[in-house]
């Protein structure tokens, strides 16, 4: 019975650990994405100076929290779609940024928009390049600790 | 109540309840920090509900769509093309170089202007009118030149005549009620003279509709459409005959008989009038 219940916890600190690393992975997916996003907002401003309701219903996303995210933005300003889509995963120096972009958009003609998703593209194409690269280990280290949290804590109970 | 909700869902609540009292308003004026103005019928009135800066930057903001960028050309030449047929003018501050208009740094006043939608064109006056080769519809602001321009346009486009026709609709205007026709094609926001050009080129049109001429010098497009052979359906601001024979460059292309017919709109009385005249008529 001891035995069963030490391999149910250790199941389930490493299947914890495997957790973090998924959403390790979905943070720098989702981040791909909204970068994605940006970029098609400029190039649809910068080519067809398109109304911003028209650019995110052209954008097409496979991932289902970036459409929940683009959802909420027809309906809503981008503070609120930021709040309102719960399974949207990015770092949160990502989501400032992105916040800031948001509520800068639509606000000015069209050669300082261009100037401004420029701007912002370029900091945010930083920030995922950086959380792309530290993904790979933060996963691989998420796993590792979480197996030799429930290793250590198997001994000790033993 | 003569507004749609889609105009309704750019004003403030507080706006929409006073407009909710009046049927028929033709304009709805407003200005930061001042109190808005309705014009109804014939009669202007400023009401007790002063306009704050956030409640105009709300409107114009929902009525660009909230999308600036798209509407910036338009906004520094005075106006926001909007659905279904509502003018809505714009003035500010603006900022310039060398005398042209480089970006407007504050926009003060909104004017938005409701159109007519309720009042048919005379059947017998689209027949007599659609047999004349170049025709000019002149009235004042607001009185129904775009109304009359797209009832020709639907007129002119149904059988008997099926006449295939190009329409240079530079505001968006003339769109908002498009003719389910594929012998009627629009030119939406193209400059008025680039698009006579490449509606001649390439849609091989029999007339040509082009709403508010006379504004600028150049009148050689127009010319070079009667040339072709090209019908010319125009509208332009006038009150009378008079001012539309003392208008320079409305003048050069009725010498030059690009014009053959005139439609003058006034109201009296609550009425429409049209005076239909030929262009021996105006010249005598």
């Amino acid at each position: 019975m001891k035995t069963l219940g030490l391999l149910i916890v250790f199941l389930s600190i490493v299947s914890y650990g495997f957790v973090i690393s998924r959403s390790t992975k979905n943070e720098a997916v989702q981040s791909k994405e909204l970068l994605r996003l940006m970029i098609h907002i400029k190039d649809q401003i910068k080519h067809f100076n398109k109304p911003l309701g028209d650019i995110y219903t052209s954008f097409e996303s496979e991932n289902s929290a970036i459409n929940t995210f683009l959802h909420n933005l027809c309906i809503t300003d981008w503070d609120n779609a930021l709040e309102n889509t719960e399974n949207l995963q990015t770092s949160s120096k990502c989501k400032s940024i992105i916040r800031e972009f948001g509520k800068k958009l639509g606000k000015n003609d069209y050669t300082s928009q261009i100037e401004m998703c420029d701007y912002y593209i370029n900091i945010f194409e930083k920030e995922v390049e950086l959380l792309c690269s530290l993904s790979p280990q933060k996963t691989k280290i998420s796993i590792s600790l979480a197996f030799y949290a429930g290793l250590l804590l198997l001994i000790i109970m033993w | 109540m003569n507004i749609t909700p889609k105009l309704l869902d750019c004003l403030p609540l507080e706006m929409k309840r006073i407009i909710n009292n009046y049927e028929a308003i033709n304009e709805i004026r407003i200005s930061k920090g001042c109190p808005m103005g309705l014009t109804v019928g014939n009669k202007t009135l400023i009401t007790d509900y002063v306009v704050s800066g956030d409640e105009l930057e709300f409107c114009l903001q929902r009525i660009c769509k909230s999308s600036m960028h798209t509407y910036f050309d338009s906004i520094k030449k005075g106006y926001i093309p909007f659905d279904e047929g509502y003018r809505i003018g714009v003035c500010g501050k603006a900022v310039t170089d060398d005398g042209n208009i480089r970006n407007i740094s504050e926009i003060t006043s909104i004017n938005i202007r409701i159109p007519t939608r309720n009042y048919k064109v005379p059947k017998a006056l689209l027949n007599t009118v659609s047999h004349s080769n170049g025709i000019l519809v002149y009235s004042p602001a607001n009185i129904g030149k775009t109304t009359f321009l797209k009832a020709l346009i639907n007129h002119l486009s149904s059988p008997p005549h099926n006449k295939r026709m190009s329409v240079i609709d530079c505001k968006g205007e003339l769109y908002t009620h498009k003719n389910n026709s594929s012998i009627v094609d629009y030119f939406v926001g193209y400059p008025k003279y680039d698009a006579i050009n490449m509606a001649i080129q390439n849609m091989s049109p029999e007339i040509i509709v082009c709403d508010e001429i006379g504004l600028t010098d150049d009148v050689s497009p127009f010319v070079e459409c009667a040339n072709c052979g090209v019908c010319l359906i125009c509208s332009a601001h006038a009150v009378n005959s008079k001012q539309i024979m003392s208008r320079k460059n409305i003048r050069k292309l009725i010498d030059l008989g690009v014009f053959e017919a005139f439609v003058g709109i006034k109201i009296s009385h609550g009425e429409r009038i049209y005076d239909f005249k030929k262009r021996e008529d105006l010249i005598s």
